[in-house]
Formats: structure tokens, sequence, C-alpha cells
């Protein structure tokens, strides 16, 4: 755990069982297990890194790749680079895909820049999203507020990718949280205006989904089910699991969120 | 007097690929769209048939995203001399697709242009960028503003392939509309689907602000506009046909028709609101 004081203090305050969570971190055996008891076959490990805002360093990506090789057929590594705290971004981005990074996480509200910088004259992103893009690797933005100290929710703002799937028709976009609270009919439009933009609807409450996404099922297959787990709001997951099994849309519906859809852009190992 | 305040005639030959498959989408009787756009009389009866007496025909410059060139102007200007009072033309200029912008807006003028489209999605520029140093803008306000030419803002989404849609949120016309008092704006569709209250708002707080509601297919416009019997006189019935969503100019005219609204606020929309903008 390499969080800075003010958002270990947040997660803490957050989550019942945070020594649990500290050896998960430590341990991928014990997560597996964990993720056995929860009834989650597969689980994409997100990380960012986001020196000012959350205290998460840069240099991870390696360490990402070791947890996961644990047991390559469940766990899903995920690695990132932030453009203001990277010395060598083709070498960073290189490093990206030897490691075999399957996810690249880019968390505007915490790494503080919007996800089109690009056409602000911040190449780092370009050539993020152009290696991601030749490489068939997605790109996951966080989309929607956060409540971490120091996160600056304008950057949150879902429309901003927009441009990105314009840019990069090739690219594989997945909005983590659907822009909730303040930009779900944002995030919408998006998911079906572009062919390359999906869904990802961790820590939105499943009991609040449907109210969020009303017309969750025309886009469910461009939808994936998510946790979020632990960040704050995110108790449990098997909860989360259940609770989602439990809304009212067609079983179709339902598999190709719990199942399909990730299948389509992680296969199985 | 029944006005149609959008319209899409338009030379069909300037359409890029992409765009021109986004219009052939789901549309069976394309060929019958291209004869319009190239004979005023068919579509004059096609206006005839439809009920609708007046047609403000939409053009704008749009290299970039759909391939219209400032060549619009001189097209739609012909097109209309077919029949002056139940056409109205609809001319564009570009900021950065322009060699000598006061000699463009003049041309506009000199061609009889009744209404100037912006389109910010298209166009790729917000309204407000004369802010941001796009002077070409203001010099296109100002002449506007000058020789009573009203100006729509396409507001909102749009899905045609390369379209950037953060250039669709309405809010940046309220600079437009402070900056430029006399001038009279079109929101043209209302922000819909993602700024409608925003589109609102505007209508309400500029006394130079006016709602299109073309685009938004008449069952849902209540449902987007709850109030809009309180901006009747300021709002314009206008379909956005052969547009993306809009099939057929005379359905479009019925399900407005069998809206919950008052009379007195169905005129207004119908007709009022319009001929207070270009008078018959």
């Amino acid at each position: 755990m390499l969080l800075s004081p003010p958002a270990m203090e947040l997660m803490r305050r957050q989550q019942l069982d945070f020594e649990r969570v500290l050896e998960f971190t430590r341990s991928p055996k014990a997560f597996l297990e964990y993720m056995d008891g929860q009834g989650i076959d597969r689980a994409v490990l997100v990380n960012s890194a986001s020196p000012e805002v959350t205290g998460y360093p840069t240099g991870m990506n390696k360490v990402a790749a070791e947890y996961a090789a644990a047991d390559p057929k469940r766990l899903i590594s995920c690695g990132s680079l932030h453009p203001r705290h990277t010395k060598n971004v083709m070498a960073d981005v290189e490093e990206i895909v030897r490691l075999g990074l399957r996810l690249i996480k880019v968390h505007p509200p915490h790494q503080l820049f919007f996800p089109n910088d690009y056409l602000k004259g911040v190449k780092e992103l370009e050539i993020l999203y152009r290696a991601a893009e030749a490489n068939h690797i997605p790109v996951m933005f966080h989309t929607g507020t956060s409540i971490f100290p120091g996160a600056r929710s304008k950057y949150g703002d879902p429309m901003a990718l927009d441009d990105v799937a314009v840019d990069f028709p090739n690219l594989t976009i997945i909005m983590a949280h659907g822009g909730r609270p303040l930009w779900t009919d944002t995030a919408f439009f998006l998911v079906r205006r572009h062919a390359n933009v999906y869904l990802d609807i961790s820590s939105i409450p499943p009991s609040q989904l449907l109210r969020y996404f009303p017309r969750l099922e025309e886009i469910a297959g461009k939808t994936m089910f998510g946790s979020d787990w632990p960040g704050p709001g995110v108790r449990d997951i098997r909860e989360n699991l259940d609770a989602i099994r439990a809304l009212p849309i067609t079983a179709q519906a339902r598999q190709q969120i719990l199942g399909g859809t990730a299948l389509k852009i992680w296969p199985q190992a | 007097m029944i006005t149609d305040c959008h319209i899409h005639i338009q030379p069909v030959e300037m359409f890029n690929p992409a765009a021109l498959a986004a219009m052939k989408k789901k549309r069976e009787n394309f060929a019958q769209i291209e004869e319009f756009c190239r004979s005023p009389k068919a579509f004059l009866k096609h206006m005839d048939a439809t009920g609708i007496d007046r047609a403000v025909l939409i053009n704008y410059v749009a290299p970039e995203v759909i391939g219209f060139t400032a060549g619009v102007n001189q097209f739609v200007a012909d097109y209309v001399k077919a029949d002056p009072k139940r056409l109205i033309p609809c001319g564009s200029l570009h900021p950065r697709h322009t060699r000598n912008i006061m000699a463009d807006v003049e041309q506009l003028v000199k061609l009889g242009i009744r209404l100037i489209k912006i389109h910010p999605p298209h166009q790729l520029l917000f309204p407000n960028d004369y802010r941001a140093g796009v002077k070409e803008l203001e010099i296109i306000y100002r002449a506007a503003e000058a020789n009573g030419i009203p100006v729509m803002f396409h507001t909102g989404t749009s899905i045609f392939p390369g379209a950037r849609n953060k250039y669709g949120d309405p809010i940046h016309v309220d600079d437009v509309a402070v900056d430029f008092p006399k001038l009279r704006i079109l929101l043209a569709h209302g922000g819909r689907p993602l700024w409608m209250q925003t589109a609102f708002f505007l209508v309400r707080r500029h006394p130079n602000v006016y709602l299109d509601i073309s685009g938004i297919p008449p069952k849902a416009l209540l449902k987007y506009f709850p109030r809009l019997h309180d901006i009747a006189g300021k709002t314009l019935f206008g379909t956005d046909w052969p547009g993306p969503g809009v099939p057929d100019i005379k359905q479009n005219l019925d399900d407005f028709r069998a809206l919950l609204l008052p009379d007195p606020a169905k005129q207004d929309i119908l007709s009022k609101t319009a001929l207070s903008i270009w008078p018959a």
C-alpha cells in the first residue's frame, strides 16, 4: 500500500475490514480465495499512478504484472503512466506492452488532466493512446466525481472522451462508473454514439443502476459488471453481485453484463 | 401560416462518403431526397402535401465533418428563387475557411440570406470562441446583428462521424447573447438530449434567444421541455428533415398537433414566432 496519509485515512474510514484489504494487496493467493468465496471468476486489478492525489506512484506496472502472474487466467493486470510524471514516455509505454498488461487506467480527477489534453499539447497522452490502440490494450477512464482529498472533479466529465473516441477509432475505451452521479446521460450517449466506447458500472449502487441508466438493456452488449471494491461505498463484492442478479432486466442482458462483454474484451487466457 | 424552420435542402453532391452513409442509413427513399435537393418545384409540391407553408432551408459550411464548402450559399440563394415567399434561405460562413471574412459577409448579405447557421460540433468551434481570439466569429455576429439576420446555432449532440460533441453545449451561447444583445439567436434542437435545461434557461434569460424544436421527437418534447408553454412565444416549429431520426415531415407535424398544449401555444410555435422573425 502506497497511498498518501489522507487517501489512506479515507480508505480506512470507509472500509470496515481494512487489514484484510491490506493482506489481499500483499497476497494474490489470499485474494483468489476471497474471489472464490465471492463468486467472482476473474478480476481486473485496477491501478493508476496519481502521485498528487492518492500518492500512488509511477513505476508500479511491474508490481501489477507480477501480482497477476499468480493466476493469469483469473487475474487481469492493469497498468498506467502519468504524462507529467514520466521521464521517458516511449520507454514507459514499451514497458506496459512488454509486461503484457491488459488494461491501462487513466484517472483524470486524480491525475489532474482532461482525457483530450493531447489536443492542447500533452503529447504523452497521444503516445499512450496510439500505443494502446496499436497493441489492442483497452484504456479505462475514470468518469464521474471523486471524493478523495485533492481530487478535481471537473476532469470527470465524460464528454472529453468524445474527442478520444473520434481521434482513436480503434482504441477500446471503457468508461468507469458511467459518469456517476453528474454525467450519466453523457456516458449513455457516448456508449451509443461510438462503436469503441464501453460502460463499466462499478461503484454505482446496483439499487440505483436503472435509475441512472433506465435504458441499460439497450447497451448491455457494451456494458461490464464491476464493483470498485474496496473503494469508498463498496463494502462487499458478493452483495453487489447479488443485487445485480436481482435487477429486473432480461437474462440475456444480465449475462452480457456479468460475462459476455468482458469476455469479448479479455478473451479467456 | 405554418413554417418549418429547419429543413435540410442542401447540395447532396458535397457530402463526403462517411456523412453520406450516415444520411442514407435507415432511409429507403433517399432518391426522393436527392430529387428535392435538385428541384425546388418538386419540393414545393411535397410541402403542399405535408401541410407546410414555408420552409427555412438550412445550409452551413463544414468542410471537415460533412464536406460542405461556402458554395452552399450560392446554392441556397439560387434554390429559393423558385418561390421566395415560401422558401427562406439559410447560409453560413466558417471562421477557419474564409480568405476574406469581410467580403464573405458582404456576399451573404448581397445574396439575401435570411438566416446564418453556425454548427459548432460540425464546424469544430465554440460559439463564443471570438473571446478566445477567433475574430471572424465576431465579424459574422456583428454583421448579422446590423443587418437583422438571425443566427441559428446547432445545440446538442450529433452522431455524424467526426462530429465533436463538447461543442454542442448551449451554455457557450450565453456569452453571445450577452455580447450581441440585438442579435436574434435560435437554439436548434434545444440542446437535446443532454442540455435541455440549459437551453430552457437561456430562452428565458435572454430576450434575444429563441428555441427551435427540430430534431426532438414531438412525442418526447414535453418530457424534455415540461414548461414549453411558458416559452411558446419564443419557440419555433421545425423538423430537421431529412436528418437522422426524422422520417417524415407530416408525421412530425401531426404528432406535434396531438400534444397536450393550449391552442394559442401551438399557434405561436407553428406560426407566430416564425412570422415575427421572418415576416410574410
